[in-house]
């Protein structure tokens, strides 16, 4: 059965990195719905989180795919039960002066912090899980929401090890 | 002034060192630099081919032939994307390849500039790994690097795009050597090469209990040099052995255990074994869709054990019971000290049984008039025992691997996994270059020959012995016999109504060429040409509409076999 996973990438931070992963994904058929790319704690890294629909045999077969690129030093495919996944959201709603603190008020209870207001419309910056940010869309949207940028999943598993 | 060394003369340099004695190139704008250097490398022979394609075949045939990494060498922009098709055909069959190519300077990198092209970007799929030098002092180790990796585990071509302004720059000679002797360090490649002891252990489990086993022996048998091995495996148990298309050699041909070739076109008896073996043991192979049909029906009575150096090949098309990561050899020779001899006489009884109701045949000659199975099985009679076959892609390409015993290693050159029309020529010529003294016999079609006949002028040029053997019927035959069974006949654009007159095409060349048109006229020169020390390009009018039989239809099963006696229909 196809679900969505999470895959870490530690790569060498070679130019074209992303491309050849992409491209890979491409051309043997892997469905990646979300990618993020960003450096770690040791320099000439990359480290990539993404987000893949497959069923146990795609996964295997994307993990081992992934691998055998030269520049990759790890794949993981994080365990559902053991990770902690973050996404960043930047949404604007429309809001008016008599909307305005009530929009606040909800950002307060998702943690979110307001990074622009003005006179109809205002940015809040959310940062959280999937489900977290799907639900504060849902709210938002009987405002009005004239646009999101979601960042994508980065991930992290639990405890000391990668 | 201490002494220095520029770009082109690193990459020269560099391969000598790393034991690179023979390369195959065509000189262009930006690779100008390391052309001039050529001159001063006379223990590197560079053969000039006609066209690019040629080069990147002609290192193919040399890697495959001796096992050594193939290079060719091209210019920037369309001198490298003539290069694309024959790196391509190379990953496809895993062949250790290195190419080379110029680049124009990093300044003009991005500009649409004259004869640019992201060569890098259009191999990246196609390529084991590619660089693009962007520093003369990566130079050094990208081309260590890519030399091992074409070469080691799973080989394969690697491709290093130099920028024309590297190739000019220049560093001292002490620092060159600095660099040049930083061992190679390359964290996310490390191929397993010994196997999993509790894996090995099981599949000698499974051996000792199988009732029907069946090795599949596939290419990586060869990359690893595992032939002995195979062999031991075989004769210990008692395993009779199929082989894949590019694995052909890897099992002597004309051993008593042997069945010949599986797959679409292969023996009724190899492709009745996989259907009725309960233990199927792959080595080296890939379970390619010309083998397996449709994937969920093969083998589908048999647990199925899996070698191969590519973790990335298990289960990746079936889904393997006991698979072991490994190099071939390392881990067959562990296996072999577990296995216990056995015998399965009622299996080998009935293989034999399938083998003596469906041979090979060669259909009745008919007023004197040429069939290609006959070709190809009075060439398995004269040729020597060593001598290299090699193919272009086609009907001619399995008639010969049908025909023909393969008895040793390294003994067929042919484009399996990418079918590439126009491999024949080129790859010829390699395979003579990386083998000198053996025998190189070019089975070709007629319509594959026209794609790269160019190349004819180095058979003249370096003087080379090949026979090349042109199976001509005026089709495109292969597509003609799908044509006929799966199209009604419409025959669509696979006349080749007009073709050029072969003989005068070799005089043109200044090569020998002789018109076989009749059994008559075939029985007295044959022999001759073939065991000549000259090179002959022999243009044998074989019968139009043969087909290659038996057959198992693309994605079909082997139930679904036609043609198991050599007639369509006739069962």
């Amino acid at each position: 059965m196809s679900k969505e996973h999470q895959v870490l990438v530690i790569a060498k931070n070679t130019a074209g990195i992303g491309t050849r992963i992409l491209a890979l994904f491409n051309r043997r058929g892997f469905n990646v719905t979300k990618m993020t790319s960003g450096i770690t704690n040791e320099p000439g890294y990359a480290r990539i989180t993404l987000t893949v629909e497959a069923d146990d045999r795609v996964l295997d077969q994307i993990q081992k795919q992934i691998y055998k690129l030269i520049d990759v030093v790890k794949v993981k495919i994080f365990p559902e039960d053991n990770v902690v996944c973050r996404e960043l959201m930047l949404i604007k709603v429309k809001a008016t002066a008599a909307t305005r603190s009530q929009i606040v008020q909800i950002a307060d209870v998702y943690r979110g912090n307001v990074l622009d207001i003005s006179p109809t419309s205002m940015i809040i910056e959310v940062i959280g899980s999937v489900e977290k940010l799907r639900g504060f869309i849902q709210i938002m949207e009987t405002y009005g929401v004239l646009e999101i940028a979601k960042t994508g999943i980065t991930a992290m598993s639990r405890g000391e090890k990668i | 002034m201490s002494e220095t060394i520029n770009g082109a003369r690193i990459v020269l340099e560099t391969l000598h060192r790393l034991g690179v004695t023979d390369m195959f190139g065509y000189p262009g704008g930006a690779v100008i630099p390391i052309y001039d250097e050529i001159y001063s490398f006379p223990d590197i022979k560079h053969y000039f081919v006609r066209h690019e394609q040629g080069a990147a075949h002609a290192a193919d045939g040399y890697a495959r032939v001796s096992g050594k990494v193939g290079v060719c060498l091209a210019t920037s922009g369309p001198g490298a994307t003539n290069l694309v098709t024959g790196i391509m055909t190379a990953y496809m069959d895993s062949v250790p390849m290195l190419a080379i190519t110029g680049q124009v300077g990093r300044a003009l990198i991005g500009k649409d500039s004259f004869q640019e092209a992201d060569i890098q970007g259009i191999t990246m799929p196609i390529t084991k790994h590619n660089y693009l030098v962007q520093d003369i002092h990566d130079l050094p180790r990208i081309i260590k690097e890519a030399y091992f990796i074409a070469g080691t585990g799973r080989p394969g071509p690697v491709l290093i795009d130099i920028p024309k302004d590297i190739q000019t720059t220049s560093i001292s000679m002490a620092e060159y050597n600095k660099l040049f002797e930083v061992p190679i360090h390359l964290e996310g490649y490390d191929p397993t090469y010994k196997g999993h002891q509790g894996q090995i252990k099981k599949a000698a489990t499974l051996i000792k209990n199988a009732k029907r086993p069946l090795i599949i022996a596939g290419a990586g048998v060869l990359k690893s040099s595992a032939m002995d091995e195979i062999k031991e495996l075989a004769e210990k148990a008692n395993i009779p052995v199929c082989n894949t298309l590019v694995g052909l050699g890897s099992f002597p041909g004309d051993h008593e255990l042997a069945l010949g070739m599986v797959g679409m076109h292969g023996t009724v008896a190899a492709n009745y074994s996989t259907e009725e073996a309960d233990l199927v043991i792959a080595a080296g192979i890939r379970f390619h869709d010309r083998i397996t049909g449709h994937p969920d029906f093969f083998c589908k009575k048999a647990k199925i054990i899996h070698i191969d150096i590519d973790p990335a090949e298990i289960d990746k098309n079936v889904t393997i019971n006991v698979p072991i990561v490994g190099d071939l050899k390392q881990v067959l020779t562990e296996l072999n000290a577990l296995v216990e001899a056995a015998t399965h006489d009622a299996w080998l009884g009935q293989i034999r049984a399938w083998q003596d109701e469906y041979p090979m045949v060669v259909p009745e000659l008919v007023d004197g008039e040429l069939n290609p199975q006959y070709v190809l099985s009075e060439l398995n009679k004269i040729a020597n025992r060593d001598a290299i076959i090699v193919t272009d892609v086609g009907q001619h390409q399995m008639w010969a691997a049908q025909f023909l015993t393969h008895k040793m290693p390294h003994t067929i050159v042919t484009s399996g996994g990418a079918g590439t029309m126009g491999y024949g020529l080129p790859a010829a010529i390699g395979a003579q270059i990386g083998a000198p003294t053996k025998q190189v016999i070019l089975v070709v079609g007629d319509g594959g020959f026209q794609m790269t006949f160019e190349e004819l002028m180095m058979v003249k040029q370096y003087d080379l012995p090949i026979k090349i053997i042109i199976i001509n019927n005026g089709f495109l035959g292969m597509v003609r016999q799908w044509q006929e069974i799966f199209n009604k006949r419409r025959y669509s654009y696979v006349d080749l109504e007009m073709s050029p007159d072969f003989i005068k095409l070799a005089d043109a060349f200044g090569l020998d060429a002789h018109r076989i048109e009749s059994v008559e006229d075939f029985t007295s020169t044959f022999t001759n040409y073939i065991t000549s020390d000259e090179s002959i390009i022999l243009d044998c009018r074989v019968k139009r509409e043969e087909n290659v039989l038996p057959m198992i239809p693309a994605g079909g099963t082997v139930s679904g076999m036609m043609g198991k006696k050599g007639v369509i229909g006739d069962e």
